[in-house]
């Protein structure tokens, strides 16, 4: 039973992968673009995090409650992976800040073309190219 | 340096709650955060120093507080239970004076007139407040006062005025 | 319905692929043997970082380097948003022209300036804490960029403005930041050790609380860097749209 639960939550997550990767590359609106984005970096920072994970029953998070070399031992058989922790904690601030990255690039199109489909700005990038020569 | 002690001591005891912990570190680290939070905001959160370090006006908002949780909102709960019971209900929008005048006293009346159960404010301008009320028995605005925030305003006098 | 049907054909393959997989998947139960190195070794043992918390030793100490380069990688994102928003003297000058006015009702705007000034403690407990409870200066400093966000939206960007918190000076203040952060790593080199190396030339414990060296004074000024990065952003952002477009010459 505790298998299936397992399975199940890493395929679901592999799904919604997929699916983020899907709408990503099939929706023409930007926004919708950057929200798929958002989904697929979030799902890929749970799946790391679920790589640290342990599947015991009292599973506690990696830090030293009690100050003793006595604790370490019950610490080492309780305590979750931390490494896995610690490289979704900077990706998560610099996805965040590369978001806003995108979304400011998105404002700026919306402003200057008056459109967030790929297809209809699309065919202002030719004109804006003639005009810088 | 208006406002710069009672600011530090508000963001100082929010510091060592969250912490959760008072050794020597979480007091010096507090002490210093909270002294720099006073001089950065200060100034915006209180007008009058003595008025917010007056042990009087710190007594009533004690008073009201324990008042508030245990007379008015259990009456107010037990009066919205019955009227679900009953299905005995008129809702509607009413308007209501408001005689205190600082902004605190009007943001604890609108926020304490919000929080108990069969009444919420919509609206808020210069003299009034306009009420959803779960069971609207008069539409006099003087009257509807002494039914839904007289209580309350008493203490807003006292705590803030 | 076309997208019931979808949905239901995910849901299946999803349900039958996972139920193929739980049998030949044992869920993991063991540590990995660089995991437990580190959970043995961030308080006690040779190698130690002198923080109970695993991952801010790993995050400041074990991984110093990648976490220096991610940063560098926050760094030009943050540039690049203000890069394209990029504005000259005058019109940046314009951009500030405005009266600070209430946006919200009375008691909304109230209760937040109460909540501002909490908000402000929470963030820095939770990054001065980093070294003891989870938090740390990425954590701390989202939280601190919370607080101008409520003053813009109860009170408009010309009240952050006109009080003296206006884009460059968050752009200094989040260069102070990265700047102590450099200086943090630079500081073993003069006394003959490693560049970020964190014990023994950091004291590891002080006022009763351990600090883990090194770790508290990255957490402060990544605190600092990370939240004026994001204030920075934020008041570029609420610059009205009008203004923006007169800027850009656009008429729509």
């Amino acid at each position: 039973m505790i298998s299936l639960l397992w399975s199940v939550t890493i395929v679901s997550l592999i799904v919604t992968l997929i699916i983020s990767v899907y709408g990503i590359a099939a929706k023409p609106n930007l926004v919708k673009k950057l929200i798929a984005l958002t989904i697929f970096g979030d799902t890929a920072n749970v799946l790391v995090v679920l790589l640290g994970y342990r599947v015991i029953y009292p599973v506690k998070p990696p830090i030293l409650p009690v100050w003793k070399e006595s604790a370490l031992q019950s610490f080492l058989n309780t305590a979750v992976d931390p490494l896995p922790q610690a490289l979704v904690l900077t990706a998560v601030v610099i996805g965040m800040a590369v978001n806003i990255l995108i979304a400011f690039a998105i404002i700026q199109i919306y402003r200057i073309y008056g459109t967030l489909d790929v297809r209809e700005a699309g065919r202002f990038l030719p004109n804006l190219l003639r005009r810088g020569e | 340096m208006k406002g710069v002690v009672s600011t530090a001591l508000l963001t100082f005891v929010t510091y060592i709650i969250f912490t959760g912990s008072i050794t020597p570190y979480d007091l010096v680290t507090g002490a210093v955060v909270a002294i720099v939070i006073g001089l950065l905001v200060g100034k915006f959160l209180v007008e009058n120093d003595a008025k917010a370090l007056n042990p009087l006006r710190w007594f009533w908002s004690v008073v009201y507080f324990v008042w508030y949780f245990l007379v008015a909102e259990v009456k107010a709960h037990l009066d919205v239970i019955g009227r679900i019971i009953t299905g005995n209900f008129e809702p509607g929008i009413v308007k209501v004076p408001l005689k205190v005048k600082s902004e605190y006293a009007r943001t604890l009346v609108a926020n304490s007139i919000t929080n108990t159960p069969g009444t919420v404010v919509v609206d808020v301008d210069e003299n009034y407040l306009y009420v959803n009320w779960i069971n609207v028995t008069t539409e006099n605005p003087e009257e509807a006062k002494k039914e839904i925030c007289e209580g309350f305003e008493k203490f807003a006098e006292r705590i803030f005025e | 319905m076309k997208r019931l049907i979808g949905l239901i054909i995910i849901l299946t393959i999803t349900l039958g692929v996972a139920y193929y997989v739980s049998q030949n998947l044992t869920p993991q139960k063991s540590l990995h043997p660089l995991g437990k190195f580190y959970l043995k070794n961030s308080y006690f043992g040779d190698y130690s970082a002198k923080s109970p918390e695993a991952v801010t030793s790993i995050v400041w100490d074990y991984r110093g380097l990648d976490t220096l380069f991610e940063t560098a990688v926050f760094f030009i994102a943050i540039i690049g948003s203000l890069t394209l928003f990029r504005l000259s003297k005058e019109q940046s000058e314009e951009a500030k022209q405005g009266e600070p006015k209430r946006e919200l009702p009375e008691p909304v705007c109230a209760v937040t300036k109460i909540i501002v000034a909490m908000i402000l403690a929470v963030s820095a407990s939770i990054a001065l804490h980093g070294q003891l409870t989870p938090g740390g200066g990425f954590q701390g400093g989202s939280a601190l960029a919370v607080a101008p966000l409520l003053i813009i939206a109860a009170y408009s960007k010309y009240a952050l403005e006109k009080n003296g918190l206006d884009k460059t000076r968050a752009i200094i203040i989040r260069s102070i930041g990265l700047l102590g952060i450099a200086l943090t790593a630079l500081t073993p080199l003069l006394v003959k050790g490693y560049f970020m190396q964190n014990q023994p030339i950091f004291p590891g414990k002080a006022l009763g609380a351990p600090l883990g060296g090194s770790l508290v004074y990255y957490n402060l000024f990544e605190y600092l860097a990370v939240g004026a990065g994001f204030t920075a952003v934020f008041l570029l952002l609420s610059i009205p749209e009008e203004k923006f477009r007169k800027f850009l010459g656009v008429k729509q």
